[in-house]
Parts: structure tokens; C-alpha cells; sequence
């Protein structure tokens, strides 16, 4: 009895010590295999609460609707995705912690947002000395650099072909050259100016006036006055603000002055309507859409556009009113970063990287997207149309606007 | 040119009116509790809410508002105020009513959104322009609150006693005043006001879980512009900040309204601290 005590432990110190010897050379395995099996994390950076948060839910919803149907469709090389949400409230400071505590706390395999221009800038360089691919969903044309940021890449146009295609809307649709540009004094107000004038400037047009007005100036009569009286046959309008768009709207109607406005696609949105005083101060207002919410000549939305909100017709509702490109704004994100692991075949940033400048074309019911080395903005600028603000249908699209405009 | 001048005038309306409601806490508590423009804020939202929410007459919606405004008010001074004055002497005030004011900007956001939302008419109204009702209503509501203070306080036993605390609160409590029952008041009274300007100027601000913080600053300003303490400095400061607003922006373009605006406050305070209505601060040797 003894005895076999004694043969038992000895095999048993045996075995354990091969163990021992063993198990620093299968732990890499075991750790592969683990993650393996893990899920792939995707870090996830939304304003849901703060200035702009209804666009920003809009955007979420997509997002979240894109994560389900790849998980449903058995994830990514066999690993189901998971979200990591965090509101950043639109404040720049509260994105970067939240990014930096993404990235090296929770250990994400990439960064979806932030969803605002001002947020993104300060998160760029924090994500790529963390080397992890970054897809944005800010619009400014600056925060895309793929020298600087070589991991970013954007799932929206760029601010620039707002400005390119509402240009060009006004001197060719229009025919109209005595331009007014009426912005607020946010960043993206006073960016917005210096763009605008560079491509009329290309295009040989002096604007006839120009203001960064106050963002919460409550009453804009004097500038709509100060801009007809500068002779003006046109006004641009760029703010994020919805109750700036509003005033200048109502400031324009109630001075009985039809003048033609071109503006930010926040002013196709229901809740610059409903601020209005009267909702004919709506007609004659243009803006830069997208092909995804235009109509055809039946009056039906472009089919991709028409699956996605048939899909989830019964949860949709309450998104609408920032728009339908808003939400599939928010789908491109998951969409564009499988597109690209599937192409690599890993989730490695530098692998997806390269795939995603290899893909030729991702088609998302948003629009194609085409990124190349040099190029890490995608949208062409033909996924843009102009629209008639007032021209909104029930299912959420909008008519193209009228080549000479409203008269 | 007259478009311009009643512009201002509103915007200075608002702006003054948010300055007597700092005036009317500072009065018997001296504290200027830094949510003041939030009064305003919940009173336009609520207004909007009980209007063109749930279908309340305006007159409802109006009442509803200021009891909203009462509460907001009443809250403030037993969160925010009563216990801070009690066991500090440092100004740790301004820290507190900002903290609660930005505690309910943050749950107005929540709760009603973000997005600026539309303040109903509160008269059919066709022609715009000068006459419209955006741009009188808080003139109007202005005038009738300096008017209807200055009556409280110079005509009416709890505004005599309110100018006593004010005056000298040791001297009231000696008196046998529950001088910390005057506090409450006042802040009762002040949330009451400052909802009935946010109900005011609704159409001219539109419901914007935004506005608190701007009126809060611009207030402030009005209130130091005309002396702090002085009802009829605060109505004039208002003024002058709107005015100045309006005519800068029309004269010297809309980005320099505020630099030149605040500058010139700046300038006044500089030669005359006290506030064009205010009393040199005198100090017994």
C-alpha cells in the first residue's frame, strides 16, 4: 500500500514537473486560441447627450443595427462583435478620456466616432499612437490625413463637397452670382466661410456680403436686411445650430424677401420646420442631400435605402426626424470596418488598413465608398444631389431641387 | 434702423429682466446665484411643454410655469444656498447654484431634448415686423416687472420687510424677522420671475435647454452694468447691453458684438465699479 503511495507520488511530482516545464510553451497557444474566440471590440464614441444628440442617436441606432446583422451573420472570422458605447456629451475633453479609456482600458480592436468634427480632432492622434483603425464620423475635410492619421478613415462625405456641389448648385442651377453668406461663429461656422469663399473665389465670385453671426443671436432681421441691402440674389447658410437656421428663415420670411437659400443639410431636418414661423418660410430653401434619401420620378426612395427601413420599419420612427442618411451614417461604421477585416483576414491595424485601401468599392445603402493610400475620404462627390428643403416626403425622402430653382 | 432699435430693446428686456432676478435673491441672501438664467430656461421649456405639449390654454401654461419656476426657485436656495451660507463664509455659493443650475440644464437636455424647440404664440398674430409680439412681450413683461417690484417693494409689508433684510439683516432678525423665511421667499420670488421671462421671450429664444448658461452671463453683466442691488440699474443695464448688441452688430458687423460689448462693460466698471445705479461701497474707519 505503501509502496504504491510512493509510485503514485513519484509519477505525480513526473507529471507535474513536465507540466511545469510545458506550460510557458503552450500558454501562447492557449492565449491564442482564446482570442480566437473572443469577440472583437468595437470602441464606440457618440454624443448621445449634448448639443446635436438627435443626430447623434440617429447615428447610433445605425450603428448598433450594423453590429446585429454581422453578428447574425456569424461575426467576423468566426467572432461575434461587441460594442463598447460611451456618450461623450459633444464635449472634446469627455471623447478623448473616453477614447484613451477605450483603447487601453477595454482594450478595443478599433474606434467608431466621435460623431462631431470638434470631438474627433483631439481623439486622431490619440488612436493612432495606439495604432488602431479609427472611422470617423466628423465632417470637416481637415480631420482626414492619411500621412498624419493613417489608421483614420471617414464614413460620411467631407464638408468640402457640401460647399463644392452647393456652389455649383447656385452658379449653374440657380444662375444667381450676388452671394450672401450668413454662418455662425462656431468653428465650423468660421471654417465653413473661408471654404465656401475659396470655391466661389475658384469660381470667380466676390461674396456681395458675409457675417459669423453670434450662434444664439435670437433675432437676424438685420443681418437678412443687411444682406438684401448688400444686393444679394442668394444666401448661404452653414450652421449645425437649428435654431440659427431657424431665425435667418423666419427673419427672411418675415421681411417678405423669397431670395433662394442654400444651406447645411441639418435644414432638410423636422425640427428646423417646427421652429419656423410659418412653414412657407421653408419653400426656396436648397441643400446638398444625399442619392440614398433622393426620389425617383414615382416617388420612391433608391432600394438599399427602402431595404434598411423596411427592415426595422417598427423602431425607425423616432430617428426620422434627423434624416435617414443620418442613421445609415451611423450602419457605415461596423459595415466599413468588416469590410475591411474580412478582406485582411484579421483584425490586425495595419492588415485592415491596407485592406481597406485596396477595396474597390464598398457598397453601402449610404453610398460606394472607394479608399485608396492617399486617399482615406471614400464618398464621391456624385453621392451628392441637391434637394428642396420643403420637398420631404412621408417615407423620408426628398425630391431633387429644380434647376432654376423655385423662381 | 427701427428694427434694429426693438430688437434691442427685447434682447435688453430679457437681459434686464434676468438682472432684477439677481437683484431679488441678492437683496435679502447677497448671494447671486449663477442659475438665474436657468429660471428662465425651465420657464420657456415648461411653457412650451404644457402649451404645445399637452394642449393646456395659455393661461394654464402660464400658471404652470411659474409654479414650475416657484419649485426651481424654492430648490435652489434649500440645495444650493441655505446650508452653504450656513457653514461657510467664503463665497462657496457661486460654485453650488452653478452646480444645481447645470445639474437641471443637464436633465431639461434628457428629458426634452436637445434641439431648440417651438414656443407657441401667445396671441393670433398675422403681421410681422415691428409690431410683433416676439419682440414686445418681453418688453412689456419687463416693465411690468420693474413696475410691479418697485410697488411690492414700497408699498406692501412683506417688501418693506424684504428691503429691511436687505438693508440690515442683523438688525431685522433683532427685530424678531425670521430673516431665513425672507431668504426663501425671495428665492421663491426669483425663480417665479425668471420663469415668467423665459415664458416672456419664448419666441424670441425659442425652448432651448441651451439658454440658461447665456442668460445666466448676460444677466450677470446687466446686473453689474447698473449696480448690483438696484432694480432700476438692472432694467437700464439690460437696456444698454441690448441696444449695444444690436447697434454693434449692425454697425460694426455681428462677430464683434460681443468683444465690443463686453469691452465697454469692462470700461464702465473700470471708472465706475459701483454700476452706473449702484452705491459706492462706504467703509466705516
Amino acid at each position: 500500500m505503501i509502496v504504491t503511495r510512493l509510485h503514485s507520488s513519484a509519477l505525480g511530482r513526473r507529471s507535474l514537473l513536465i507540466a511545469a516545464a510545458a506550460a510557458p510553451l503552450a500558454m501562447p497557444a492557449i492565449r491564442s486560441a482564446r482570442a480566437a474566440s473572443a469577440p472583437i471590440k468595437l470602441g464606440f464614441v457618440v454624443a448621445l447627450t449634448g448639443a446635436f444628440a438627435t443626430n447623434a442617436q440617429a447615428i447610433n441606432f445605425g450603428f448598433q443595427k450594423a453590429l446585429g446583422e454581422i453578428n447574425a451573420g456569424g461575426g467576423l472570422l468566426g467572432r461575434m462583435l461587441e460594442a463598447i458605447t460611451r456618450d461623450s456629451a459633444a464635449e472634446p475633453t469627455k471623447a478623448v478620456s473616453f477614447t484613451k479609456e477605450l483603447l487601453f482600458n477595454n482594450d478595443v480592436d478599433m474606434i467608431g466616432g466621435p460623431t462631431n468634427s470638434g470631438e474627433v480632432l483631439p481623439t486622431l492622434g490619440v488612436v493612432t499612437a495606439a495604432k488602431k483603425i479609427q472611422i470617423i464620423s466628423g465632417s470637416v475635410d481637415q480631420l482626414i490625413d492619411p500621412v498624419k492619421y493613417p489608421y483614420a478613415f471617414r464614413c460620411l462625405n467631407k464638408a468640402g463637397q457640401w460647399f463644392t456641389v452647393s456652389v455649383k448648385y447656385t452658379l449653374d442651377g440657380l444662375r444667381r452670382r450676388k452671394v450672401a453668406i450668413i454662418n455662425d461663429n462656431s468653428g465650423f461656422g468660421v471654417l465653413a466661410m473661408q471654404s465656401v469663399e475659396h470655391v466661389l473665389k475658384a469660381a470667380g465670385v466676390t461674396p456681395v456680403y458675409r457675417v459669423n453671426a453670434d450662434i444664439g443671436q435670437p433675432d437676424m432681421t438685420d443681418e437678412i436686411n443687411k444682406a438684401r441691402d448688400a444686393g444679394a440674389d442668394v444666401v448661404h447658410l452653414w450652421s449645425n445650430s437649428t435654431g440659427f437656421l431657424a431665425r435667418v428663415l423666419n427673419a427672411r420670411g418675415q421681411q417678405n424677401w423669397n431670395v433662394p437659400v442654400i444651406a447645411i443639410p441639418a435644414v432638410l431636418q423636422e425640427q428646423v420646420a417646427n421652429l419656423l414661423t410659418s412653414r412657407a418660410y421653408w419653400a426656396n430653401v436648397y441643400s446638398p442631400a444625399y442619392a440614398n434619401s433622393v426620389l425617383d420620378a414615382k416617388g420612391n426612395l433608391p432600394p438599399a435605402t427602402q431595404t434598411f427601413l423596411d427592415r426595422y420599419k417598427s423602431e425607425v420612427g423616432p430617428f426620422m426626424a434627423a434624416g435617414i442618411y443620418a442613421m445609415l451614417q451611423g450602419y457605415n461604421i461596423p459595415m466599413i470596418y468588416a469590410a475591411g477585416v474580412r478582406k485582411a483576414g484579421t483584425v490586425d491595424t495595419v492588415a485592415v488598413k491596407q485592406a481597406l485601401e485596396s477595396i474597390p468599392t464598398i457598397d453601402l445603402p449610404y453610398g460606394p465608398f472607394h479608399f485608396s493610400p492617399t486617399d482615406h475620404d471614400g464618398f464621391p462627390d456624385d453621392g451628392m444631389v441637391m434637394v428642396a428643403a420643403n420637398s420631404l416626403h412621408p417615407n423620408g425622402g426628398f425630391e431633387a431641387a429644380p434647376a432654376g430653382g423655385a423662381g | 434702423m427701427l428694427l434694429v432699435l426693438i430688437s434691442g430693446l427685447a434682447l435688453g428686456a430679457l437681459y434686464g429682466m434676468t438682472a432684477i432676478v439677481y437683484n431679488v435673491t441678492y437683496s435679502t441672501a447677497k448671494v447671486l446665484s449663477f442659475g438665474t438664467g436657468h429660471f428662465a430656461m425651465v420657464g420657456g421649456i415648461i411653457g412650451a411643454f404644457l402649451i404645445l405639449g399637452l394642449h393646456w390654454p395659455i393661461w394654464a401654461g402660464l400658471l404652470g410655469c411659474l409654479l414650475v419656476g416657484a419649485l426651481f426657485g424654492y430648490a435652489t436656495e434649500l440645495l444650493a444656498v441655505r446650508r452653504v451660507l450656513v457653514s461657510s463664509d467664503q463665497h462657496l455659493w457661486v460654485l453650488s447654484t452653478l452646480a444645481l443650475a447645470i445639474m437641471v440644464q443637464e436633465a431639461m437636455g434628457l428629458w426634452w431634448g436637445t434641439d431648440p424647440t417651438p414656443f407657441p404664440h401667445l396671441f393670433a398674430q398675422q403681421r410681422g415686423g415691428l409690431l410683433d409680439q416676439k419682440y414686445w412681450l418681453p418688453i412689456i413683461a419687463a416693465a411690468l416687472m420693474a413696475g410691479g417690484l418697485e410697488i411690492f417693494y414700497r408699498h406692501t409689508l412683506l417688501g418693506k420687510i424684504f428691503v429691511a433684510v436687505s438693508e440690515d439683516d442683523f438688525a431685522a432678525r433683532a427685530r424678531g424677522l425670521d430673516t431665513g423665511r425672507v431668504r426663501t421667499l425671495s428665492f421663491v420670488m426669483a425663480g417665479t420671475l425668471g420663469a415668467l421671462s423665459g415664458f416672456a421671450a419664448g419666441q424670441l429664444t425659442f425652448a432651448d435647454f441651451n439658454l440658461g448658461t447665456t442668460l445666466s452671463l448676460a444677466g450677470f453683466i446687466a446686473a453689474a452694468l447698473g449696480g448690483i442691488g438696484s432694480s432700476l440699474g438692472a432694467m437700464v443695464g439690460g437696456v444698454v447691453m441690448g441696444l449695444l448688441t444690436a447697434f454693434t452688430s449692425h454697425f460694426f458687423g455681428a462677430e464683434y458684438q460681443k468683444t465690443i460689448a463686453i469691452g465697454l462693460l469692462a470700461l464702465v466698471l473700470v471708472s465706475r465699479p459701483q454700476g452706473l445705479f449702484g452705491r459706492p461701497l462706504m467703509r466705516d474707519v
